[in-house]
């Protein structure tokens, strides 16, 4: 009985019904095939590149020139060993330690910068479009080329040196110096990447409800407190966005340093992706530098879960 | 209007398709003798500048005296030993190539290069025609994988205007180490402007000035072999010691980066410093940039182990693939051409190297050409300039070592062991 009332009760697909099946099928279908180009690239350049990264982490590998050999974590240990042991030599090691004060410095100073320029973007300012045109060139500009003119700047007769004779301030000798070299390319790296970020603020300010400032605004808060009760805290989402890329972008840098440094003074400037780049393909370790992009992977991936967790983006409004 | 459009397009094809054509070397039109043509796909580390123009160039001489062969120019402009190990790896790699002193003991031992001995027994090239020292930098147990192009050694460029205005005489080829640190302290002029200073010398942070006086100082550096350091020892600290007071204790020295340059070159053409050590490339670069200077050159100082020259140099190499191609021969015999006197003569004639046969050695260019002739002289007293798979990693360690007693992180006593340590680590550890 009971089982002739479930049949009963099944439902039996209609006419009706099997065509709107028919039509999602077609059109997940359509979608599909739209996403279908960037979804090749996307598993062959990103994806499978990745995958086949991990894999030569575990052989000794010299293209072109040995047999690649299975090592299993081989070159994983010699990384761990190289930290433990010699720690003061260990490039990989150097850029990592180096990477963590580069990124510390850089996301505070792109973010505080990057939403500096919002604010004062968002303001109904004479000359609006031009400023922002102006402030945003950096971030459009090839990193190359600003390299090579911060590496003029930073000339012990350049530009900058100049400016601070004026004051009678003997500058130093900015990318020689171990001591000021990383700041110098800091210095760079935000004025470079905080207009980027600032287009993300801006949109957000733009976004933010007018209603909660005019409420505030009756019940007397003042400019300051807006601000910092107001768009502070609904800019988290936008600030997490940033801080997160910023900290995947400071953790990859590498091309500033291969123009400005390659590394230099003294590994002071060395970054775990440039030591990736010099072990992999000056040393011809090819194994050894995919084994060190597995482990900064790690870290950047930890970091980012990290960050997700200290910064609530769960805001309702 | 038809026939416009077709000839327009015509005119368009054509401008397309001709530079791509120009890319290679223009084949002489063969002998109609030719029993089968064989084609050699060539390339160096040289692309759109001098050097690409005398490859090519001397590719067309090639190719007037050998009809039935033709060769294609495939220009590595830069990180070419990056990009030649992925042509090696994909199986793409030219026919014949640009070796540097790293590829003899990657490619070279791998196998991977052609050993020419067979073929220069038959076409009677003799290997001792070639600067012993430089031969030997290409080849690797019994096999020659290279025979050099050019080389190129140390000499002091000096400004003859500076030494002139102090009264001092010119360098000679017999000069001390401690005559040079004598020289270079007359010759510093101290000034409240910094832009009006003008340094003794210049000791760069790099191993490629350095280890002449390591060598000097009787130290080895590297057994490209067997990877044993050698600097590890009381002489290098000698020369460390040496090399560094220039700017700690006399003051008579700087580092091109302090005066705003990119490289000593440019120091020593701006008149910023009285003396530099550079190699031959040098002249031509002063000629083309600093036309008005006035410099002559001397052989680089003699050190208390004796004149110690580091070489660098170049040569050209095969792939062993064209034994398989059956093109083999053909190589070898373009090789010989791009070695051999002919070519070198070239070269030599319009100053763009020095050459790697002694027997040029009476050529009317080193004749009237003294800062040229110092140069190659120098060829007798020549040591090893290149590391092979440890080149880039030697050459760190040290000039590391440099900018440490430099910045006062460590004295010459600490720097050298230390530098020993971590190059050892280096190539010892690696899985």
């Amino acid at each position: 009985m009971d089982a002739t009332m479930q049949t009963k009760q099944a439902p039996v697909p209609t006419f009706t019904h099997r065509r709107s099946l028919k039509r999602a099928l077609r059109r997940n279908i359509t979608a599909y095939l739209f996403l279908l180009p960037f979804l090749f690239l996307m598993c062959t350049f990103i994806l499978g590149a990745a995958v086949f990264g991990l894999a030569l982490s575990l052989y000794h590998v010299n293209y072109g020139i040995d047999t690649p050999r299975f090592i299993g974590l081989d070159n994983f240990r010699y990384l761990w060993d190289q930290f433990q042991n010699n720690r003061d030599n260990f490039e990989f090691g150097i850029g990592l330690k180096n990477i963590v004060v580069y990124a510390f410095f850089v996301i505070i100073g792109q973010t505080v910068l990057a939403l500096s320029y919002a604010l004062l973007l968002n303001q109904p300012l004479k000359g609006r479009s031009l400023l922002r045109t102006a402030i945003y060139l950096p971030s459009v500009t090839s990193s190359v080329a600003i390299s090579l003119i911060f590496v003029y700047l930073y000339n012990n007769g350049g530009a900058i040196n100049a400016f601070l004779s004026i004051f009678h301030i003997h500058g130093p000798d900015w990318l020689n110096n171990p001591n000021t070299a990383l700041p110098a390319i800091m210095i760079m790296n935000v004025y470079t990447t905080a207009p980027t970020f600032m287009i993300l603020f801006l949109a957000a300010l733009q976004g933010l409800p007018v209603s909660l400032y005019e409420a505030a605004k009756v019940d007397g808060a003042s400019g300051f407190d807006l601000f910092r009760y107001i768009t502070l805290p609904l800019l988290r989402p936008t600030m997490f966005l940033i801080v997160a890329v910023g900290t995947i972008g400071a953790f990859q840098t590498f091309d500033q340093i291969a123009v400005m440094t390659q590394g230099g003074p003294l590994n002071a400037t060395v970054t775990p992706v440039y030591s990736i780049y010099d072990t992999a393909f000056k040393q011809y370790h090819y194994g050894l530098g995919a084994s060190m992009a597995a482990v900064l992977f790690a870290i950047i991936l930890v970091v980012t879960l990290i960050q997700r967790r200290f910064i609530d983006t769960n805001i309702q409004y | 209007m038809r026939l416009t459009k077709r000839s327009l397009s015509v005119v368009v094809l054509a401008g397309l398709v001709l530079p791509l054509g120009a890319q290679y070397s223009s084949p002489t039109r063969a002998a109609s003798t030719c029993a089968s043509r064989i084609g050699l796909n060539v390339s160096g580390s040289s692309g759109a500048n001098q050097e690409g123009d005398i490859v090519r160039h001397e590719l067309d001489m090639f190719m007037k005296a050998n009809p039935c062969i033709t060769t294609f120019f495939r220009p590595i402009p830069t990180t070419y030993e990056q990009k030649i190990q992925t042509e090696f790896a994909s199986g793409d790699e030219p026919d014949v190539m640009y070796v540097s002193p790293p590829m003899i003991y990657n490619e070279g031992k791998a196998g991977k290069l052609l050993d020419l001995n067979k073929y220069l027994a038959k076409d009677g090239v003799k290997t001792s025609a070639y600067i012993p020292a430089l031969l030997k930098v290409f080849q690797l147990n019994g096999h020659t994988y290279g025979l050099p192009k050019d080389w190129g050694t140390l000499g002091v460029f000096y400004n003859k205007a500076i030494f002139d205005a102090k009264h001092i005489a010119y360098p000679s080829n017999n000069l001390t180490y401690d005559q040079y640190r004598t020289l270079a302290m007359q010759l510093y002029t101290p000034s409240s402007n910094p832009s009006k200073v003008v340094y003794g010398t210049m000791m760069p942070e790099d191993n490629g000035r350095f280890m002449t006086f390591l060598y000097g100082f009787g130290s080895t550096i590297m057994d490209p072999v067997t990877g044993k350091i050698g600097f590890n020892n009381a002489n290098a600290i000698k020369a460390l010691d040496y090399y560094t007071s220039f700017q700690l204790t006399d003051h008579s020295s700087t580092i091109p980066a302090t005066v705003g340059d990119g490289w000593q070159g440019d120091s020593f053409g701006k008149g910023k410093v009285a003396m530099v050590l550079e190699g031959g490339w040098l002249t031509p670069y002063l000629h083309n940039t600093y036309p008005k200077i006035r410099f002559g050159v001397a052989q680089i100082p003699v050190g208390p182990a004796g004149r110690a020259d580091p070489v660098f140099t170049n040569a050209w190499g095969a792939s062993v693939n064209t034994v398989k191609a059956g093109t083999a021969a053909a190589a070898a015999k373009l090789i010989e051409f791009l070695t051999g006197p002919v070519v070198q003569k070239y070269q030599t004639d319009i100053g763009f190297a020095l050459p790697t046969l002694p027997a040029l050695q009476s050529d009317p260019y080193l004749k009237t050409h003294p800062e040229a002739s110092n140069l190659f002289n120098s060829y007798t007293s020549g040591k090893l300039g290149s590391f092979g798979a440890y080149d880039s990693i030697t050459n760190k360690a040290l000039g590391d070592a440099i900018t440490k007693v430099i910045l006062g992180k460590q004295t010459a006593a600490q720097a050298i062991p230390a530098a020993a340590k971590t190059l050892q680590s280096q190539i010892t550890a690696v899985p």
